[in-house]
């Protein structure tokens, strides 16, 4: 099964290049199968990623690498076929290996101090690496 | 409504059952009860709770850090519910998972209660098979 490419800042060097992503077969067809609002919202997924508001480094304590990627798409599904605004107290998250193979994405609590880092962001990732200035 | 614009890329059917399921690009399992939109809870380096925004009760959990894990504490402890060959792990029950991402952090009632709704609503019985030749790069089978 062919993977969907999809190009992206490139969180090496987020200001001045573009790099493709992979949001890997595997995974479509995961979430297709167990979890339908999941596969609906593969379109938040694509906005945040070609929209993204902040990337964050060492997402992950037991494997080494990944990225981060945050932003707010306007709406999303919330049951089958259902739409609602994307709430204001949430940011949606997606998250990719060293490889820049989307493995997760799902909405976050916001951080207090930030309407697009998720909460405890300090404490969880090793570095906020970019932030959007528009 | 708009087609999906991934809709072309799936050839498998919809499941009528709602199993857990092994992602290996993210080492990770991954299990929702509910087809609702869900926010994290993250609970510690290894569990996150999923919440329904409509009901507000949790609804499933992720556990990160499968292969690292299996290979940092080994299954030996947990004595049941997981296979190995060649301390290879092929098999591993999702009780066993939960009690050793338990047993390795603190014992704090938020971790308590956090992995007790975990095990609250995981499938009874239900064991996740690796390929075991995959596992520092892992596949479900």
């Amino acid at each position: 099964m062919p993977h969907y490419n999809i190009e992206i800042r490139n969180p090496s060097d987020p200001a001045n290049s573009k790099v493709t992503a992979i949001i890997p077969s595997g995974l479509i067809e995961a979430y297709y199968k167990y979890d339908i609002v999941r596969f609906q919202n593969f379109w938040a997924v694509k906005h945040v990623l070609e929209n993204t508001k902040r990337i964050f480094a060492g997402v992950r304590r037991f494997n080494d690498g990944g990225w981060c990627f945050t932003g707010r798409p306007d709406m999303w599904y919330i049951r089958e076929n259902v739409r609602a605004p994307f709430p204001k107290d949430l940011v949606f998250a997606v998250y990719l290996n060293p490889r820049l193979y989307v493995y997760e994405a799902r909405a976050e609590h916001v951080a207090s101090d930030d309407e697009f880092s998720p909460c405890e962001w300090e404490d969880r990732y090793s570095a906020l690496i970019w932030k959007s200035i528009s | 409504m708009e087609e999906h614009f991934l809709k072309d890329l799936v050839s498998v059917p919809r499941d009528s059952e709602h199993k857990p399921w092994w992602n290996p690009d993210g080492d990770c399992i991954i299990y929702q009860t509910t087809d609702e939109a869900t926010v994290a809870e993250r609970i510690d380096d290894i569990l996150t709770i999923y919440v329904s925004v409509i009901s507000e009760k949790p609804i499933g959990f992720q556990i990160k850090g499968i292969a690292a894990m299996s290979h940092k504490f080994g299954w030996a402890g947990a004595e049941v519910g997981f296979k190995e060959r060649d301390k290879e792990l092929l098999e591993v029950s999702l009780t066993t998972l939960l009690l050793s991402a338990y047993e390795s952090g603190p014992k704090t009632i938020g971790r308590r209660k956090a992995y007790a709704q975990a095990f609250d609503f995981s499938p009874r019985q239900t064991s996740l098979q690796f390929n075991a030749s995959r596992l520092s790069g892992v596949a479900l089978c």
